[in-house]
């Protein structure tokens, strides 16, 4: 059933499929995050208890699922590196790696942000804040043990081995983080319930959740591509690529 | 679906939360911008360096061609070396 | 198979202990980090009764850390690692028997020594009961997975840093419920349900870790 998917195994071919997706996924994702921050920074309501503050929704949201899916597409391909010994996909993961770091910085930051207006502080130690920060540090883990070997091939695996313990450990976090803000209830910080959303919110969300997808699939598959191209720099089809491509 | 701000001062505004929004989506915008970037100018690297290889090929293959040719005239065999050397 | 691993854990046991400065290094680590603590934020009992349980398991993940690193280093360096390996004996055993013999070499000090920091902290009995059943609890699980990452950064000539990177995120949740368990001690309220979390998460890592470690080494030999 899987078997078409074998080609692209080799590094040849995975970077002929790359070059034909990204132009899609690259303009999509421009068009779609066009179309979704414009709708929800003009036209989508403003929040009847937060204003127009409520807005940084719509980049937060989308960027805080995105952190932990690109960490569960990351953990995936580290799996299936491993169980198939496939050098593409340990590629494929690092590749991810910081497309994810870099959204679970701007769920941070969007966090902070977001928090200063409506908390009156910039960082408080909300259950959600805590847990994009200690995967912000499981993606730089991961990144930091990749870069620490010469040997690309001992640190996709390496690597992947510190992604799928991460993995198993994000659930556990989550919820230890959740029971622990829920223990320590600062006294001073009325916590916000999360607006029952209409959907004339609902509908900018969803699409700038779309285009953010979009995005970490266009840069992931850009990396990809160098990846491949500078793990086999020495091949000759690397080498009449990257010449067609310089003069093109 | 309507414009939900009287006028663009109010929407640079955002309801006096202009600063907070704007710095929210510009950080994150220079985030994307970032990688993008990186993306590409590590594409650039590349480019440049696969280059220099193939520069790099040639120049020992004249390097080796030219000392082919001095040591018939067996004058110069030193000289040539050194240039074998550098490349 | 059990004498392969009696007597690897007999030979670790004498190696260890025949490097006593390296074992109270991370000792003295433990002690003086926790009396920084009332020189920090003051002498107050009541502060330091608050903080305590947090201030003891923080020092007793960051001098775990220190340790760490020798688990599998000296094996790694002279080459018996790889003469283990290529023995085939099982090395998810070996590991684990590795472990045990970490735990009890480096951490069981620190555990010994945990009165004397409840005495510096001010705890009360019911808090020290409780820090003390976290503890045993918890630090065979800080032990099992610190040896997947050690096993990872073993070949690697500047692993101490990057080890601490790695491992203390992965660390969250058990701080988390320790401390809790001893602020609910403190509160007298029962903790059984902390420590039940703290078990049930070192059943899990005792189920996967070793599989882990004996990957990791691979990949480290290879």
């Amino acid at each position: 059933m899987w078997k078409w998917l074998h080609p692209y195994a080799k590094s040849e071919s995975a970077y002929q499929l790359c070059k034909t997706l990204l132009p899609w996924f690259a303009w999509s994702s421009v068009l779609t995050l066009f179309v979704g921050t414009l709708w929800g920074l003009a036209f989508a309501p403003a929040d009847y208890q937060q204003g127009d503050s409520f807005r940084i929704i719509y980049i937060h949201v989308p960027s805080a699922i995105l952190s932990m899916g690109a960490y569960s597409a990351m953990a995936i391909a580290a799996f299936v590196g491993m169980v198939w010994q496939i050098r593409t996909s340990y590629m494929a993961m690092m590749a991810i790696a910081p497309v994810g770091a870099m959204m679970t910085f701007i769920a941070l930051f969007t966090g902070a942000a977001w928090g200063k207006p409506m908390w009156g502080t910039w960082w408080v130690w909300d259950a959600r804040l805590t847990s994009e920060l200690v995967l912000l540090f499981l993606y730089l883990g991961v990144i930091s043990l990749y870069k620490a070997f010469d040997d690309k091939v001992q640190a996709g695996k390496a690597a992947s081995v510190m992604a799928l313990v991460g993995v198993i450990n994000l659930p556990i976090i989550h919820y230890s983080v959740e029971w622990w803000n829920t223990l320590h209830q600062g006294a001073t910080i009325s916590k916000f319930e999360r607006p029952s959303i209409a959907s004339e919110m609902l509908w900018p969300l969803l699409i700038n959740l779309l285009g953010a997808s979009l995005l970490v699939g266009a840069l992931s598959i850009k990396r990809l591509q160098n990846e491949l191209l500078r793990r086999e720099i020495h091949r000759p089809w690397a080498v009449k690529t990257l010449i067609k491509e310089s003069k093109a | 679906m309507t414009f939900q701000f009287e006028s663009w001062q109010a929407f640079w505004q955002m309801g006096g939360y202009g600063f907070y929004v704007w710095l929210a989506f510009g950080v994150s915008l220079l985030a994307v911008l970032a990688l993008v970037y990186e993306s590409i100018w590590t594409k650039q690297q590349l480019i440049k360096a696969v280059n220099a290889q193939i520069a790099r090929k040639q120049r020992i293959k004249q390097a080796k061609m030219q000392s082919n040719k001095q040591t018939e005239s067996t004058t110069e065999h030193d000289k040539s070396e050194q240039e074998v050397g550098r490349a | 198979m059990m004498s392969v691993l009696m007597a690897i854990f007999k030979r670790d046991m004498a190696l260890a202990f025949r490097q006593r400065a390296e074992l109270l290094q991370p000792m003295m680590f433990f002690v003086l980090v926790i009396s920084l603590f009332p020189l920090g934020v003051g002498p107050g009992p009541d502060t330091l009764q608050k903080i305590g349980p947090g201030v003891i398991w923080v020092a007793a993940i960051l001098s775990s850390l220190l340790g760490m690193e020798r688990l599998f280093r000296d094996d790694y360096q002279d080459g018996s690692l790889e003469q283990l390996m290529l023995s085939g004996a099982p090395m998810a055993l070996v590991s684990v028997v590795k472990v045990c013999v970490h735990w009890i070499a480096s951490i069981l000090p620190l555990i010994v020594l945990s009165p004397l920091l409840a005495l510096f902290l001010n705890l009360t009995v019911e808090m020290y009961w409780a820090l003390l059943a976290t503890l045993l609890i918890g630090t065979p699980l800080l032990s099992l997975v610190g040896a997947v990452a050690v096993g990872l950064t073993v070949g690697l000539q500047k692993g101490g840093v990057l080890l601490a990177l790695l491992l203390l995120p992965v660390f969250v949740p058990l701080l988390i419920f320790a401390t809790a368990a001893v602020d609910a001690a403190a509160m007298q309220l029962p903790y059984s349900a902390h420590l039940g979390l703290i078990g049930a998460m070192l059943l899990l890592a005792l189920a996967l870790a070793p599989l882990a470690i004996a990957y990791a080494l691979r990949v480290s030999q290879s």
